[in-house]
């Protein structure tokens, strides 16, 4: 039939982000009248924000390990650079303005994007368990610091008295901002360049693209959200120990990640909301509630195990590509023929 | 017949100025390429020993040569994979010693790889557009901040990646991932992959391994047409490959003396039923049906892309069917796992090999005998009487042997388990003419031993001669079927795969 021949209409690009921002900024009044209006009570609200701070870390840590392909183990590291920087600044500058908050989540990702710099340069010359391992010694390193240095850090009892920034507006509009930020750099020709070294490293090289350099550069992109992600956190909880960096807490971020689907963002998103609401919705079963958590965990590796989107992003305006077309439910064995 | 300038190198290398140079070189310029005594060791064996050679611009050279000769080393020296322990290479004069890959990339090196590396997960477009890594200087931010350069470098590398799919007719699979096109396109976008660098230099390495004469010779044109279409660019370019003389080859090589009709009345071995198996939505076998008898050599010939490799990997278990049935021995094996096949009988030597390259030769033959629990040591002697050069080179590791003997060892390995089926999935693939014949030769042997064998093959001429029945693939159907020598008199199988 000639249907087959009409050519696919697409949305040009700079209307499909007019789309996108719209919705964003509706989906951002509507959560901040709701959560202004009080139908949400606090332990939700603060559930609510701790999934925004997650998903932004899980979003950043997938830029180093579902798009570059490597496996940092340290990025709790990164996070509690970030975290004691905005704790730092907003503790010395008083005031809740806009100014204030916007330059310590900048300075908090600024000075994590520094360390990426200096632990990636030598990290990433090292490949799979060898960076995994340099990478958990970072992130060790850097909670020994924070202990041994009272004076900055307040050293093991911690940081207090932390100005409460992270309101939701502040919490969302940071995480959507940055994650449009990581997903217009993936769409470019840098952005593709790092992919080009997941799939094939050698090839990527012989095809003129500097690995050394876009290695680091999408280390240090993964350090500076989380760091921002860090001063989110500060924000939130008002008060800093060494103990909110472990180990487990890289180890959290990653099997969000790798839950979610390495490579893809939505995936990221929708994994670390499931893991940071879970253990709180069954804190009635509080006995079984690790037992259940884990046993999620591997039923979805066993069925899933690319993670529960795989490489697959979310993408609203290609939904509406398919409605304009036509094609919203494709027949399996139609589009089967067409190809062929 | 093409005028290539061809010449003849092994790694003891003469420069044979003068021979079969085409008339258009440069001869006032200085060469784009200028090897000078070239040697590379790798422990105590000298790979490349004292390699010269000259290549002016615009030039087509072939290095050709047998399996392990050294070209695919030559070209890990040239782009720097490899350091060389002796001598010095110059590229439009400069000195590559130390440069990375990507930096004589930029000094204008482009190549493709024996074993293809595309970007699989990326689509074929975006393949092509991280080949054009430089002319483009944009930085990070313009990028995430979609500041005017973004547009500009997106709309250019748009038009200009279709403007070279096109050279190839891969412009309807530009958003295809690249790990779902056929073999033969696969090879196509690594080349327009290279292309898309601008070079001056183009290394194909085995851009014709894998496809049959009609394809290879469509190849052949392709790449004319570039260095002519490129004259501007004063591209040189420096291919290897076996296959040159494919088309006089030696027809009277490796006759088979087989019976017209095989070995009639042999029990079948293997059914196949009405197959239909999907990649995503491409529906990549349409209701094929056909079967091997036990005893015979059955044959699948086709282009690329056809599904011959799809069927096999069918049989063994590795890719699962939507509908259809397979039967193996009058037992319906379709839902039966791979290795459970092995151990009924069916055992694979797949497409590029699949050797375990960190592991030696002896340890990848033991690998092939995993589920075996009895004494092996027998067919492990065995397998070294088919392959003697496999036992020279025991205790070497599988990733250090050349291509023939790779090929060598997949199928040793294959052997291991002792199959009763053997399917074998392009065993000649970027294999010199004579090593072709000795495979063949030795799968010849391995049937008259007792082993049935389903084999898949570009080489059409010399799988015919050797099978006692065969089928021709087409898009996903069997569309041709009947004895090797049936087909091989066939009009339409000589015009489409005996380059007749």
């Amino acid at each position: 039939m000639d249907k087959a021949v009409r050519p696919y209409r697409q949305i040009p690009v700079y209307l499909r982000y007019l789309i996108n921002t719209a919705l964003l900024v509706i989906l951002l009044a509507a959560g901040s009248a709701l959560l202004a209006s009080g139908t949400v009570n606090r332990a939700q609200s603060a559930v609510i924000l701790q999934i925004g701070i997650y998903a932004l870390l899980a979003v950043s840590l997938n830029v180093a390990t579902g798009y570059l392909g490597q496996l940092p183990l340290g990025h709790a590291g990164f996070m509690a650079v970030g975290a004691y920087t905005a704790a730092l600044i907003w503790k010395a500058l008083p005031g809740k303005s806009l100014g204030v908050i916007l330059l310590g989540l900048l300075a908090a990702g600024l000075l994590a994007a520094v360390f990426g710099v200096v632990i990636g340069i030598p990290a990433l010359r090292l490949k799979g368990d060898y960076l995994a391992i340099i990478t958990l010694g970072f992130g060790e390193i850097i909670r020994v610091l924070i202990i041994n240095l009272p004076g900055v850090t307040g050293g093991t009892p911690g940081l207090m008295n932390i100005p409460k920034h992270s309101s939701f507006l502040v919490v969302y509009a940071t995480v959507i901002l940055s994650c449009a930020l990581i997903h217009t750099l993936m769409k470019s020709r840098h952005g593709r360049a790092i992919l080009a070294i997941r799939e094939n490293e050698i090839a990527a090289e012989a095809s003129g693209v500097n690995t050394t350099f876009y290695k680091v550069l999408a280390f240090t992109v993964s350090a500076f959200f989380a760091g921002v992600a860090g001063g989110l956190y500060a924000g939130y909880t008002g008060i800093l120990t060494p103990g909110n960096f472990t180990f487990m807490t890289s180890v959290n971020i990653l099997v969000m990640v790798v839950l979610g689907g390495l490579g893809s963002m939505a995936g990221s998103i929708i994994a670390a909301g499931i893991l940071t609401a879970l253990p709180l919705a069954l804190q009635s079963f509080n006995k079984y509630r690790m037992v259940i958590y884990a046993l999620l965990l591997i039923v979805v590796m066993i069925f899933k195990p690319s993670g529960l989107l795989g490489r697959y992003d979310f993408s609203l305006t290609r939904i509406i590509e398919k409605a304009i077309n036509g094609r919203l439910f494709p027949r399996k064995g139609k589009a089967g023929e067409e190809h062929a | 017949m093409p005028k290539f300038a061809r010449r003849n190198v092994s790694s003891k290398m003469v420069p044979l100025d003068g021979l079969g140079i085409i008339p258009e070189r440069d001869a006032g310029s200085p060469p784009i390429l200028d090897i000078r005594h070239l040697c590379v060791d790798f422990g105590g064996l000298r790979a490349v020993d004292d390699f010269t050679l000259l290549i002016g611009r615009t030039e087509i050279a072939g290095l050709i040569g047998p399996n392990g000769a050294g070209k695919t080393t030559v070209f890990n020296l040239l782009t720097n994979v490899y350091k060389p322990t002796q001598g010095r290479i110059l590229l439009n004069g400069q000195d590559t010693r130390g440069k990375s890959m990507h930096e004589l990339n930029r000094l204008g090196i482009a190549r493709t790889f024996q074993n293809i590396r595309l970007f699989a997960g990326m689509t074929v477009e975006d393949n092509v557009k991280v080949g054009m890594s430089h002319g483009y200087d944009d930085g990070v931010f313009t990028d995430i901040f979609r500041l005017p350069g973004w547009w500009r470098t997106e709309r250019r590398q748009h038009v200009r990646a279709l403007e070279l799919l096109d050279l190839f007719n891969l412009t309807d699979k530009a958003d295809a991932l690249a790990g779902n096109l056929p073999y033969g396109d696969q090879r196509r976008l690594e080349i327009v992959r290279a292309l898309a660098s601008e070079p001056k230099l183009l290394l194909l390495d085995e851009p014709a391994a894998g496809m049959n004469p009609s394809e290879t010779h469509e190849l052949m044109d392709n790449i004319r047409m570039l260095r002519d279409q490129f004259r501007g660019h004063r591209r040189a370019e420096l291919r290897q490959d076996h296959r040159q003389g494919h088309a006089q080859g030696d027809p009277k090589q490796s006759r088979g003396h087989r019976g017209v009709s095989g070995r009639g009345g042999g029990q079948m071995m293997l059914q196949v039923t009405n197959l239909n198996v999907y990649y995503g939505n491409i529906r990549a076998l349409k209701d094929v049906s056909f079967s091997v008898a036990e005893g015979e050599i059955m044959t699948l010939i086709g282009a690329n892309g056809a599904g011959k490799t799809t069927t096999l990997l069918t049989i063994s278990g590795l890719k699962k069917a939507q509908s259809g049935a397979v039967q193996f021995l009058d037992k319906d094996i379709t839902k039966t796992t791979p290795q459970s096949r092995v151990a009924m009988g069916i055992s694979q030597s797949p497409e590029g090999r699949r050797v375990f390259p960190g592991l030696t030769v002896l340890e990848n033959l033991e690998m092939g005998a995993y589920l075996r629990k009895d004494d092996f040591s027998g067919d492990m002697e065995k397998v070294f009487t088919y392959f003697p050069r496999l036992k020279e080179r025991k205790k070497q590791s599988a990733g250090t042997l050349s291509g023939g003997e790779q090929q060598m060892l997949a199928m040793g390995r294959a052997l291991m388990s002792r199959p009763k089926l053997m399917l074998l999935d392009e065993p000649s693939m970027g294999l010199s003419p004579l090593l072709v014949s000795e495979i063949f030769e030795i799968i010849r042997r391995l049937n008259d031993n007792g082993t049935t064998i389903l084999l898949v093959e570009q080489n059409a001429a010399l799988a015919l001669k050797l099978a006692h029945r065969a089928a021709v693939m087409e898009t996903g159907r069997i569309v041709l079927a009947g004895t090797g020598e049936e087909l091989s008199r066939s009009p339409a199988v000589q015009k489409a795969y005996l380059g007749g």
